[in-house]
């Protein structure tokens, strides 16, 4: 009887939120435009986000592509080249290059930018649109404080891995997905993802040394994800530690990110 | 005959409720008994009048000293208020408290503020002990229940006022109390309204000077009214609000801002003495609020400062029929509802860092419907009968999004629960002559987990130093009771012996988790409640009274209970062999008693599992004298002077969590003046 009641209360609403929706302009996606250009060959180019700031994190961008007719260009191909011009020197960072969503009538990919727009050096995110580039200046706050969502740790093969946060995005007490990306730096410019690791895993709460229970260690799923549970018994400041491993052998003892909610 | 006994089982008891409301009405068996079941506070008439001055002196004593002087009570120490009651060493979920037959729980995740710590002497009739499981009509547990009687007022013939006030003070710890009360009735309205203040500072033991943080503030106020709705039916209501304040707890690492409660009930009362009929049906809510503080601690024993508030909320109805079929045949049946929510929180504040929150209990609540029937019967002047049963049904589950949220990280599976709980007593007492009494009762007891029990999220558990979770899944706690007892009496010498046993199934206790890291800093570990397959307890109470002359009575009331669980290892909280002698010369106008209070040492511990460490014994002397003075323009003047701890022993006794040592000496004065 009060689950019907509950049923009939929620329905309610989600009717009255739908209608809310409706009386809108139509809009597939609710993502926050933060730039746009317009190619040479006369196609317009919205560079959007989840957020108004991009930060040293793992970043959703997204792209909507028009042309000069205004109407919707589904079928280009699009990728993302993150540069850092460090003055002496320019790098990269590791990409997910776009594919296009019909859901959000968006191209969708994402860029973890490894360090903050200052004076060590500006970010530039180029888009190339059907091989035409546009290149957009784009400014990269610095983490808040007591958190790290992304780091790169110098593996026993010499090599340097990059671990990004993706999930969970907006943590909670209780038990959260946990996805992360893990890549390699191949070269300046190129950090492919990395496949096959193991990872162990552990949570824990600085300020007080305190871990928690139930936590499900990330395990690849594909395309340099790795997808596990974590369990924050409180909110707080809370510090993600992972050991990286190939096979038995361990690559780097204690990555280590951190968050806070 | 058989279809008799089985239809007389199948209807029912509630032997208490039952002998409660006779009570009113005069003179009843249990009233009479030396050991446990009524405890007689503020006598409505009865009772010789220097005892009735010598009550109404304690109306301004503590609820926990008046408890623990009741046998088979034995009381859960943390600080130098709101002790924790336990009857025969069972505690918390084991035993149900009530007022009035009225559910209410605590706030607290530290247990600092049990239900007594919310009503004053002053609020109390009587506290009536109920030992069987099935005879309890006021729900379900192991071990019966304690539930604390509100004074009622009456209506009377002609218009009449009367008023008292009081105040004491005690050395020890400069306390100080003062009271005042008010009665007004006539033939159909009756009103009653009573409140009280009391402060005491840290109070001092013997040799170990003053014991920082057993400070406490507090008042309480209540208001009782009736109001004639026709000849033999009445409407009541009462109100009673306890606020405590800035209160200390020693043995535990917060103290207490504030702990506040507000009780309302409604009731209707049908009463037709011809026919035997009684029946009550009462609405009831009451809200706890409860605000841990650990600003006032030195520094340096702060690892962190926290906020930890909790609040219960309980909302509930219940209607009860008795009927008086015959003299010898009394029934009654009872239809009992509650709600009960609960909710309690940490913030840590770090330095440096963003607070740290939580859920210590992730609003649990509890939905519970009972039934409860019984009968007494007497089959000649020689047997009665009491058979009582209590059916329960119960769901517990999680209110609120991120309850559910912070619960899920811990527990798998559905957090919600539901169980039929089912309580049944025989009881049987045999007269074979008028001095002597004859029982013997067997039950079933059976109780659901607490909702700490099921949803504790890190509360710490300051006696064994662990943090403990909660385990939603726990299966109901039950137990088979025996007990057996005998009373002689004659016209001055009372002896009365009764013999226990409690066969648990699935008893509740915390075991080791490993691999869990501590929330609470300092803790040794964290442990999870579970079932162990069996435990029990036994014991005795012995009691005797002799009046070797009309003012001279010797009194000698003793107790002892041993637990054990299913490895045969002690279980905690079990009191040792306690014994408590006095002498009181009563005469007309004056009171004077002497009296021992010794408890033996406890050895039957167990450190590794249940981290208790052995008590030694101890002896306190206490003497007290009361006299009523005559004056005018008042009806009497009433003195009482104590003197507790006379030899300032140092003491502690063993369900004195942390041992900290009790009050030294302590010289009481008591005034009330009635008017
Ligand atoms: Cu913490
Ligand atoms: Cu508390």
């Amino acid at each position: 009887m009060k689950h019907a009641i509950h049923i009939l209360l929620f329905s309610f609403l989600f009717l009255v939120s739908c209608s809310k929706d409706d009386n809108e302009p139509a809009s597939p996606h609710s993502k926050i435009k933060i730039a746009e250009a317009v190619t040479a060959s006369g196609i317009s180019v919205s560079l959007l986000a989840d957020q108004n700031d991009l930060s040293v994190a793992y970043n959703k961008i997204y792209v909507g592509l028009k042309n000069k007719a205004g109407a919707e260009i589904k079928n280009a191909t699009v990728t993302y080249t993150p540069i850092m011009d460090m003055h002496t020197m320019q790098h990269s960072s590791p990409v997910e290059q776009p594919a296009y969503s019909s859901t959000t009538e968006l191209y969708e990919g994402a860029v973890v930018f490894s360090m903050p727009s200052g004076d060590m050096g500006s970010w530039q995110l180029k888009v190339t649109v059907n091989n035409e580039p546009v290149t957009f200046d784009v400014s990269i706050k610095q983490a808040a404080a007591n958190t790290k969502y992304t780091a790169t740790f110098k593996g026993s093969d010499d090599q340097s891995y990059t671990v990004s946060l993706i999930q969970p995005a907006a943590p909670k007490i209780g038990m959260n997905d946990l996805e992360l990306l893990i890549s390699k730096r191949q070269d300046m410019m190129n950090f492919p993802p990395e496949e096959g690791l193991t990872v162990e895993f552990s949570p824990e709460m600085p300020s007080m040394g305190h871990g928690s229970p139930n936590n499900v260690a990330p395990i690849h799923t594909g395309r340099g994800h790795y997808t596990g549970k974590v369990n924050f018994t409180m909110t707080g400041d809370w510090r993600l530690h992972l050991k990286l491993m190939k096979g038995s052998t361990v690559i780097v003892e204690d990555a280590s990110l951190d968050l806070m909610f | 005959m058989k279809a008799f006994l089985i239809t007389g089982f199948c209807l029912l008891v509630i032997a208490l409720p039952a002998a409660g409301q006779q009570d009113t009405s005069g003179t009843n068996a249990v009233q009479r008994s030396l050991l446990l079941k009524q405890v007689i506070i503020s006598p409505a008439k009865s009772v010789s009048r220097s005892e009735r001055d010598l009550h109404q002196n304690h109306l301004m004593s503590l609820t926990d000293k008046i408890l623990e002087r009741t046998p088979g009570i034995t009381m859960i120490r943390r600080g130098n208020f709101a002790m924790e009651p336990a009857f025969r060493s069972l505690n918390n979920g084991q035993i149900t408290l009530t007022i009035e037959g009225m559910r209410i729980f605590g706030a607290c995740t530290d247990r600092m503020d049990p239900v007594s710590s919310y009503i004053e002497p002053n609020n109390l009739e009587s506290i009536a002990l109920t030992e069987s499981p099935g005879e309890n009509a006021n729900g379900s547990g192991i071990g019966g229940g304690i539930d604390f009687k509100l004074k009622q007022p009456s209506f009377s013939e002609s218009a009449k006022t009367s008023a008292m006030i009081g105040s004491g003070y005690e050395t020890n710890g400069s306390a100080f109390q003062t009271l005042a009360g008010i009665n007004v009735s006539n033939r159909s309205f009756a009103l009653q309204a009573n409140g009280i203040f009391r402060r005491s500072g840290n109070y001092r033991a013997a040799n170990r000077g003053e014991i920082s943080f057993s400070q406490y503030r507090k008042w309480n106020g209540s208001i009782s009214a009736i109001v004639k709705t026709g000849g033999k039916s009445f409407l009541k209501g009462d109100y009673i609000q306890d606020e405590g304040f800035d209160i200390g707890y020693p043995a535990l690492t917060m103290d207490v801002a504030f702990a506040k409660a507000r009780i309302a009930a409604l009731s209707y009362h049908y009463r037709d003495t011809q026919r035997h009929i009684t029946w009550e049906t009462k609405g009831y809510y009451n809200f706890v609020d409860h605000a841990m503080d650990d600003t006032k601690r030195p520094a340096e024993t702060i690892s962190m400062h926290m906020d930890m508030p909790g609040t219960s909320r309980t909302f509930g109805a219940f209607s009860s029929l008795a009927i008086g079929i015959h003299p010898k045949h009394h029934l009654e049946a009872k239809l009992d509802g509650f709600r009960n929510e609960l909710s309690a929180e940490m913030t840590m504040y770090p330095p440096g860092a963003s607070p740290m929150f939580m859920y210590t209990l992730a609003g649990p609540v509890r939905n519970s419907i009972g039934l409860s029937l019984s009968d007494i019967f007497s089959i000649n002047e020689k047997l009665t009968f009491r058979p009582g049963l209590w059916m329960e049904y119960m769901h517990d589950d999680i209110h609120g999004k991120e309850e559910r949220e912070q619960l899920s990280g811990m527990f798998e599976g559905n957090l919600a629960e539901s169980r039929l709980l089912s309580n049944i007593n025989l009881g049987i007492s045999y007269n074979p002559t008028t001095e002597w009494t004859l029982g013997a009762s067997a039950s079933r007891g059976a109780r659901a987990s607490t909702l700490q029990e099921s949803y504790a999220f890190y509360i710490y558990n300051r006696p064994d130093g662990y943090d403990y979770i909660g385990n939603p899944s726990l299966k109901q706690e039950s137990s088979y009771n025996l007990s057996c007892s005998g009373a002689y009496h004659n016209s001055n010498f009372r002896a009365e012996l009764n013999v226990f046993s409690y066969f648990f199934r699935n008893y509740i206790a915390g075991r080791m988790l490993q691999g869990y890291s501590t929330m609470t800093i300092g803790a040794m570990g964290v442990k999870q409640y579970i079932n162990l397959p069996s435990a029990k307890i036994y014991g005795t109470e012995f009691a005797l009274r002799w009046a070797p002359a009309k003012t001279v009575t010797l009194s000698s009331v003793n107790t002892f209970t041993r637990g054990e669980d299913n490895e045969g290892i002690a279980l905690p909280l079990i009191a040792p062999f306690k014994t408590v002698n006095s002498i009181m010369y009563s005469a007309k106008k004056t009171i004077i008693q002497a009296e021992t209070v010794t408890n033996s040492s406890q050895s039957h511990v167990d450190m590794p599992k249940y981290g208790e460490t052995p008590t030694p014994g101890s002896t306190v002397v206490n003497l007290s004298a009361g006299r009523s003075v005559p004056i005018k323009l008042a009806k009497s003047l009433k003195v009482s002077v104590l003197l507790e701890n006379v030899f300032n022993r140092s003491y502690y006794q063993h369900l004195d969590i942390l041992k900290i040592p009790r009050p030294g000496r302590n010289l009481i004065f008591r005034t009330s003046l009635f008017l």
